[in-house]
């Protein structure tokens, strides 16, 4: 975006141009570097990391860690907790799956699974927002107790989509090229579309590789991004996470923001969920138990967006999310003991956040020096 | 004999103001204090000075006639002199005694705490006071005027020399002040100094010996409290010019834009007031004067409790 | 925050009325009390006004936001513009709009808040301790401010503490004790001894000695 020269009253000329400054110092281009590091450091190590195809498979693992981020990373910005998203995997997974084998429709199975989502977030929303309940500790209440319900409904068996629905599993598996043609919105009915989900695909050209769900996760990063920039609301949003109380005495309606922000990540979580079930075609009691909620947590804040609020955004957020992902994904292309992939992730995290305190420090002496 | 706090030609220099010039202050045993001046006077100033708060750019400090040095709160505590803040700092879910006797708790042989002595020790120094406060009561069920109240008990149980009270009544109903007012002279009985910090002239001529006014950071006068009238201490305490900082014009007032009617909130109101276009309205209060960390609020100018 | 703008403003609960230009203000609602005209700067920068992670942009439009979108989109070259307005106007130095407001020096970061509120098409603007903390020359700007405001018709009520603040730009001062207004001065009786007596000198017993 173009800045008006006349907008920096009473500065000395620079040299580069504003935006390209911007970009220089962007918090973003960093993470894109790491991102790429992590990257050139596999591609170099392991032979199976030179595939096209582990990339894209790394985008279809992380589409339901992004589509969850999206939730949690704005009730962060907002300076709130959403530490169910995890459980709501399982919650709205197993819904999804049970309804499809008691009713044999796979709308009404989606649909059940994606309303857990404003069912569960409206009780978080007026715990927090109307008894004024801690966020924190709310969700972590609800994510034990979401668990808890899921074990003792499933009796701690996988719930299995009797119907096999062909339609469902392939939005986990298909590529956006298949799948477009699948619902006939791309051609006619093709050879492609008649292929194995998933694995036949490898051989076509890259851009008919795409993994459906990277494409949708990354449509709603988009999306919301726009809100987020762009929209009354999204501002609204950072206002309450920069200072909750400044942003009520100038009129927001600070409950009431927080409240849809409490839906939206629930619901986020829930569509995840779904999406999870489509993976293995069943409601998995587990899914998201291994500390999903936390890992999501963490890449947010790797990608920039401070846990005080008001600070940061989605797009750092999902660079965020790809690198924890991209990390863990060489780790296992390196057959690394599992054990010692905690570990390099914690390390990761951690030299993320020193980089984004060192940046800051960074920027406070540069400003000392601008004045 | 020496007074038993004399502090001398003290000055504090803050980034852009002269906190305290050269300020003469002392206090002798059995002897009430008052300080008083505006807002910014340099009171506060004066008292974390001789909290160990602050550190003087120059200035001597002696108790007894001994020099001191204070680099830290912990060193004024070691002097005997102890401030009674507005913001008290007593853990509200302890009980009374443990408050009193915190850091200085009784030991039984085994080193656990001996309950029985600590109760004990705190209801006799309570009734020397003339409190009937229980000491097992935890500190957030009491008024704030008791809490104050064990505040004080507290630092007479360390063998406290000087109290130094902030604002002590800006909180209290009148029949507490009273019941304060009853403690401070206990103490002065004791031989213990008082520096009694306030607003209030009232309070001023029904309890202390001597007051000092302070204006701008400037030692003013010290006087004898029955030897002053209270019109006099006012002048001392003003009397500033007022520089061309502000580049008032007349204006014409115009319609009644606000009106207010029976505003009432706690204990602030019922305000009535108008305010016209075109019309700077100001209201005026002294700060400090009626506020408290739990949300009593007298003054309607003064700190709510966060929303 | 002073308590009494906090009640006229409607950020507290209250009793009794609140009325502007005719209208009643909705309890509890400041939204209400800034779209039928009011505005409040509070007295602690830092804790109640800035949104000290943003842009100084983002702080001047806070309360006016609604001005700079259709159907919630926010137009950001009109947005960029007003606020860029408000930064010459105010001589608000700041080296652009996208700079984060925490950089900014007091007086500035104040003349910031208050931009914010000549944003909007106000008729009463209650001020909260509008110098606590800040240079001389900020000061003497941001009373010059106040008198331009009131001089365009503008109702403004001051809440402060300090007695030259308010014998130097009031047309009436009211003063407060406990919660009960004690005295009103015109302008002309306006005095530091009145003010300081009536403020400070205790209802119950008048003396003892």
């Amino acid at each position: 975006m173009a800045v008006r020269s006349e907008e920096r009253p009473q500065r000395r000329p620079m040299k580069l141009p504003f935006w390209l400054q911007r970009l220089l110092l962007s918090k973003e281009l960093g993470l894109l570097l790491l991102l790429a590091a992590v990257v050139a450091f596999f591609y170099n190590q392991v032979e199976a990391a030179q595939q096209t195809r582990v990339y894209f498979d790394v985008a279809r693992e992380v589409s339901p860690n992004v589509i969850a981020m999206i939730g949690v990373a704005m009730l962060i910005l907002a300076g709130e907790f959403d530490l169910s998203v995890g459980s709501m995997l399982a919650v709205s997974g197993v819904t999804t799956v049970s309804v499809f084998n008691a009713t044999d429709s796979m709308y009404a199975g989606i649909a059940a699974g994606l309303a857990t989502g404003p069912l569960v977030g409206s009780i978080h929303g007026y715990l927090v927002t109307v008894v004024g309940m801690n966020s924190l500790v709310t969700t972590l209440g609800s994510m034990f107790a979401l668990r808890g319900l899921v074990y003792v409904y499933t009796n701690q068996t996988p719930v299995v989509d009797e119907n096999r629905f062909r339609l469902f599993e392939v939005l986990y598996h298909d590529e956006l090229h298949t799948w477009l043609c699948r619902v006939g919105l791309f051609g006619e009915e093709s050879s492609v579309c008649a292929r194995v989900v998933g694995a036949a695909a490898r051989n076509l050209p890259w851009w008919k590789q795409v993994p459906l769900p990277a494409m949708i996760a990354l449509l709603l990063v988009l999306f919301f991004t726009f809100i987020m920039t762009q929209t009354e609301f999204g501002r609204r949003v950072y206002a309450i996470g920069g200072n909750a109380t400044a942003a009520r005495v100038s009129g927001i309606k600070v409950a009431r923001t927080k409240f849809l922000l409490f839906v939206n990540s629930s619901t986020l979580a829930a569509f995840a969920g779904v999406m999870l079930a489509a993976q293995t075609g069943s409601g998995y009691f587990d899914a998201g138990s291994t500390g999903f909620e936390l890992l999501v947590i963490a890449a947010t804040v790797l990608g920039g967006v401070s846990l005080a609020g008001g600070q940061g955004n989605l797009i750092g957020a999902l660079l965020g999310v790809l690198i924890l992902g991209m990390t863990s994904k060489g780790m296992r292309l390196m057959a690394l003991n599992t054990n010692y992939q905690l570990i390099v992730i914690g390390v990761v995290m951690l030299a993320a956040v020193f980089m984004h305190d060192f940046r800051r420090r960074l920027d406070d002496l540069r400003k000392r020096w601008e004045r | 004999m020496p007074p038993l706090l004399e502090a001398q030609k003290i000055t504090k220099q803050f980034p852009g103001t002269l906190a305290l010039n050269q300020v003469d202050f002392s206090l002798e045993a059995g002897e009430v204090h008052a300080l008083i001046g505006e807002n910014g006077a340099g009171k506060s100033t004066l008292i974390k000075i001789l909290a160990g708060l602050y550190q003087p750019d120059s200035g001597t400090l002696c108790i007894n006639g001994q020099s001191v040095t204070f680099q830290a709160p912990a060193d004024s505590l070691r002097q005997g002199i102890k401030v009674v803040y507005q913001e008290l700092d007593l853990a509200p879910n302890l009980s009374v005694a443990e408050n009193v006797f915190l850091g200085a708790t009784p030991r039984t042989r085994l080193g656990t705490v001996d309950w029985r002595a600590l109760y004990n020790r705190t209801r006799e120094l309570l009734t020397e006071l003339g409190l009937e406060i229980d000491p097992r009561t935890t500190i957030d069920q009491l008024r704030v005027a008791e809490q104050q109240l064990v505040e004080i008990a507290r630092a007479l149980s360390r063998q406290a020399r000087i109290i130094i009270m902030d604002e002590p009544t800006s909180a209290l109903s009148p029949s507490e002040i009273e019941k304060l007012f009853g403690v401070v002279r206990t103490m002065q009985a004791r031989q213990v100094g008082v520096i009694y910090v306030s607003h209030k002239l009232d309070e001023i001529y029904s309890i202390a010996d001597r007051v000092t006014v302070l204006r701008d950071g400037e030692h003013i006068q010290t006087a004898q409290v029955s030897a002053t009238q209270a019109h006099q201490l006012v002048t001392w305490m003003v009397g500033r010019e007022i520089k061309d900082l502000y580049p008032k014009t007349e204006g014409r007032p115009a319609e009644v834009v606000l009106e207010v009617r029976d505003l009432a909130y706690e204990r602030v109101g019922p305000l009535n007031f108008e305010l016209r276009a075109g019309e700077v309205l100001a209201v005026f209060g002294l700060m400090g004067a009626g506020c408290t960390r739990w949300g009593g609020c007298c003054l309607a100018t003064c700190p709510a409790p966060a929303a | 925050m002073h308590t009494l703008g906090r009640l006229l403003f409607g950020d507290l609960p209250r009793s009794g009325s609140v009325t502007l230009g005719g209208q009643r203000l909705r309890p509890n609602n400041p939204g209400d009390a800034i779209a039928k005209g009011m505005g409040l700067l509070t007295e602690n920068r830092k804790l109640d006004g800035l949104l000290l992670p943003l842009g100084v942009k983002e702080n001047i439009t806070l309360a006016a936001l609604q001005k700079f979108a259709t159907l919630t989109l926010i137009n950001n070259r009109a947005e960029a513009e007003a606020a860029g307005d408000y930064v010459q106007k105010l001589a608000i130095k700041t080296p652009n709009l996208r700079q984060r407001i925490r950089y900014l020096s007091g007086g500035n970061q104040q003349k910031a808040l208050i931009g914010r509120w000549m944003l909007q098409d106000l008729r009463v603007l209650i001020l909260s301790e509008p110098t606590r903390g800040i240079d001389v020359g900020s000061k003497s700007e941001i009373y010059r401010l106040i008198d331009e405001l009131a001089h365009q018709g503008m109702a403004v009520l001051v809440l402060s503490t300090e007695i030259p603040e308010v014998l130097g730009i009031a047309d009436r001062v009211l003063v407060v004790r406990e919660g009960q207004i004690t005295a009103e001065y015109p302008r002309a009786e306006a005095t530091q001894e009145k003010l300081i007596a009536a403020a400070a000198v205790a209802a119950p017993a008048q003396g003892g000695a």
